[in-house]
C-alpha cells in the first residue's frame, strides 16, 4: 500500500500539469509504432500507436518534430517525424479548410462517385468553413489521394460523412505555428550560445536563427538547394508548406524570374507568361506542380541543359502550362488539372537560335533529330509513355510519342509519381553551375 | 463583244473580292524576358501567324510601317460551334516603341479579339485603310484546348 502511494505520488509529480497539457499542442501517433529519436536521427525508442504526445517545436530539418511522452510514468523528449503523427484539434480529429470555392463530397474514395449537391463551400458569408479528417488512413486512387472527412455542418439532405480530395483541403495539422527547436549546444559557439542578460525573446529568436543557420547547412549539404529541398519535404509529407514556397492546392509553383514570370530555372524560358494574354484581369499562374512533378522537371532542365544544350540557343526548353493555381478545372485543359503534366515546345534549329514564339513540326526553324532525341530524354526520366504526345509523324515513328489534336506546336508530357519519378526526384542534386536560380 | 465586256467586268469582280493574302504583312508578336550576365533584360519576338492556341499565342499584333497613316488591322473569328456568335474586332495602328520599321495595334487585347477561353474554329486576319481591303489571310485555325 505504501509503495502504490509513493509510485502514485511519484507519478503526479513527474507528471506534468492537466493545464500544461490542455495549452500545449498535442498530436497522437498514427503509425503501427514510431521510432523515437535524437535530434541526430538515432533511435532511442519507440512508442506505440495511439500514444499521446505533446509537440515541443519544430526540428530544423522540417521534417521532424520535438516532442514530449510518458515512458513507465516518466517524461521523456525526443524527436519523430511528423508525417507519422496528426496533430489534435478540438474534436480529437484534424481540422481542415477548403481551399478553391467549393469542395465535392463523394460517398466513395472515386471521382465517378460524387454527391456534388452536397459540395462544401470554402466560406459562408465571411466565415470559412471546415471538415474533420477523421482518423482513416488516406487513401488512393484515380491519381488522387482521398480522406475521409466528416461536416460538423452537413446541408440538409446530405450524409456528414464522406470523401474529399486530400489535395483541396488544407490542414490544420501542420506544426508550422510552431518555433523551430534549438540544436545541440555543440553546434554553436562562444559568445552565440553563452551570452547573459538577454531577454527570453531575444535568445528564441537567437535559437530560431542558429536552428535556421543548421536548416541551411543540411540543406546546402543534400545539394539540394531552398526549392528542391523544400519540394521533397513535401513529396514526404503532402501536407507541408514550406514557408519558401509557393503551394497551392497540394502543389508547388516552379520558380519563375523576372516580372513576366518568363524566366525559368536551368536557363529555361516559360512562355505562358502572367498577365494571362486571353484575360489581363486574371493574374492566375499556370506554372503549378505536383510536388514529383516539380522535382521531376527540374531534373528535366538541368540534365538536358548539362549534356546536350549547354550553350543554349534553339536547343533551351521553353515550357508551358502545367496546372493553375487555384482554378481545379483547366478549361479546355483537362489533362493539366493536376500538376503532372506539362506543355513543352519542341527543339529548334541551332541556327534560329531561341525566340518566344510557336513552333510547329512543318516550320523550317524546327529540329527534328533534336526534338527526337528531347523526347527519348523525357522518357529516361519516367514519363508516362500513354500521355506523351506530340504529332510530327517521324517523331512519333522514333520515339513512340502518340498524335493527339493540337499537338503539332507543343509535346505534352506528364510525370506523375511513380517509381521511377521517386527515383529520377531522389537522385537530383542541384547543380549551382548549371541552375544558380535554385540554388541558393 | 457583249460577251467579252461581260467576262472582263467578272474578273474585275472576282479580283476585288479576293485580297491579296497577308503573309507577313501582318505578323504576331511576343515580349519576353531572359537572364544576360546575371541581368534581366527585355526581348521581343515577331513571327507569321499560322494559327491560335494556348501554345501559340501572340500578345500583339504588328504590321511594316509601309502600310501608312489610317490604315487598320481585323481580327474576325467564326466559331466553329455555328450557334456561338461571331466576332469581328479592328484596332488602329501606331507607332511601334520597341521596333521603328513596324507600326502595332493599339490596345489589342487577345480576350477581346478571341475570348477569354480560344473556342475552337477559324479567324481572318485583314488590313484595310480607306475602308478598303488592303490584303486578308483566311481560315486561320483556333484550337479551343487539347
Amino acid at each position: 500500500m505504501c509503495k502504490k502511494l509513493f509510485v502514485l505520488s511519484t507519478l503526479l509529480f513527474v507528471s506534468p500539469p492537466l493545464h500544461a497539457w490542455a495549452e500545449s499542442v498535442q498530436a497522437r501517433v498514427t503509425a503501427s509504432g514510431l521510432n523515437v529519436r535524437t535530434e541526430e536521427g538515432a533511435i532511442t525508442d519507440a512508442i506505440e500507436q495511439s500514444t499521446m504526445l505533446e509537440v515541443l517545436g519544430n526540428h530544423p530539418d522540417g521534417e521532424r518534430i520535438k516532442i514530449r511522452y510518458t515512458r513507465g510514468g516518466r517524461p521523456r523528449e525526443g524527436y519523430v517525424y511528423k508525417k507519422y503523427v496528426r496533430r489534435e484539434g478540438s474534436h480529437g480529429v484534424v481540422e481542415a479548410e477548403i481551399e478553391g470555392d467549393a469542395l465535392a463530397l463523394r460517398s466513395a474514395p472515386s471521382l465517378s462517385n460524387s454527391t456534388w449537391k452536397c459540395a462544401v463551400k470554402a466560406e459562408d458569408g465571411n466565415k470559412k468553413n471546415t471538415v474533420l479528417i477523421l482518423n482513416e488512413p488516406p487513401k488512393h486512387g484515380d491519381e488522387v489521394t482521398w480522406v475521409k472527412v466528416k461536416l460538423p455542418n452537413p446541408l440538409p439532405g446530405c450524409p456528414d460523412t464522406g470523401y474529399m480530395s486530400h489535395s483541396y483541403l488544407k490542414p490544420f495539422g501542420a506544426f508550422d505555428d510552431l518555433k523551430t527547436e534549438a540544436v545541440a549546444q555543440k553546434d554553436c559557439d562562444g559568445a552565440e550560445c553563452k551570452g547573459k542578460g538577454r531577454t527570453e525573446t531575444n535568445a528564441e529568436k537567437d535559437m530560431q536563427d542558429l536552428g535556421k543557420k543548421l536548416g541551411d547547412k543540411i540543406k546546402d549539404e543534400r545539394g539540394d538547394g531552398p526549392f528542391i529541398a523544400g519540394v521533397k519535404a513535401m513529396i514526404k509529407n503532402p501536407s507541408r508548406r514550406p514557408a519558401s514556397l509557393k503551394v497551392s492546392r497540394g502543389m508547388v509553383q516552379m520558380p519563375l524570374l523576372g516580372k513576366r514570370g518568363n524566366i525559368g530555372p536551368c536557363g529555361s524560358h516559360h512562355y505562358f507568361p502572367r498577365p494571362n494574354v486571353f484575360d489581363k484581369s486574371r493574374y492566375e499562374s499556370t506554372a503549378f506542380a505536383n510536388p514529383t512533378t516539380a522535382c521531376v522537371l527540374t531534373s528535366v532542365l538541368q540534365d538536358w541543359k548539362k549534356n546536350f544544350c549547354p550553350n543554349g540557343g534553339g536547343c533551351r526548353i521553353a515550357w508551358g502550362d502545367i496546372s493553375h493555381e487555384h482554378m481545379a478545372e483547366f478549361h479546355g485543359h483537362a489533362s493539366h488539372n493536376r500538376g503532372y503534366c506539362i506543355d513543352i515546345r519542341p527543339m529548334r534549329k541551332p541556327s534560329s537560335g531561341f525566340a518566344d514564339s510557336p513552333l510547329a513540326f512543318w516550320q523550317d526553324d524546327y529540329d527534328p533529330k533534336m526534338t527526337a532525341k528531347f523526347i527519348q530524354f523525357l522518357k529516361s526520366k519516367g514519363a508516362n509513355t500513354r500521355q506523351l504526345f506530340f504529332n510530327d509523324p517521324n517523331v512519333r515513328r522514333q520515339t513512340g510519342a502518340k498524335y493527339a489534336s493540337g499537338h503539332h506546336n507543343h509535346i505534352h508530357v506528364c510525370f506523375p509519381p511513380n517509381d521511377t519519378t521517386n527515383a529520377v526526384c531522389n537522385n537530383l542534386k542541384v547543380d549551382s553551375n548549371v541552375c544558380p536560380e535554385i540554388s541558393q | 463583244m457583249k460577251s467579252l465586256f461581260f467576262f472582263l467586268a467578272m474578273m474585275t469582280v472576282s479580283f476585288e473580292a479576293h485580297a491579296e493574302n497577308c503573309g507577313d504583312k501582318i505578323q504576331g508578336f511576343n515580349i519576353w524576358e531572359e537572364l544576360e550576365e546575371g541581368k534581366i533584360v527585355e526581348k521581343h519576338t515577331t513571327f507569321s501567324i499560322e494559327e491560335i492556341s494556348r501554345n501559340s499565342y501572340f500578345e500583339g499584333l504588328v504590321v511594316p510601317k509601309k502600310a501608312g497613316k489610317g490604315a487598320k488591322v481585323e481580327v474576325e473569328v467564326q466559331p466553329k460551334n455555328t450557334k456561338l456568335k461571331a466576332r469581328k474586332t479592328s484596332w488602329d495602328l501606331s507607332p511601334w516603341e520597341l521596333d521603328n520599321k513596324y507600326l502595332v495595334a493599339e490596345t489589342y487585347e487577345g480576350a477581346e479579339a478571341f475570348g477569354e477561353e480560344l473556342v475552337e474554329g477559324t479567324f481572318t486576319l485583314r488590313l484595310v485603310k480607306d475602308g478598303k481591303v488592303l490584303c486578308e489571310t483566311k481560315d486561320l485555325k483556333i484550337y479551343g484546348g487539347h
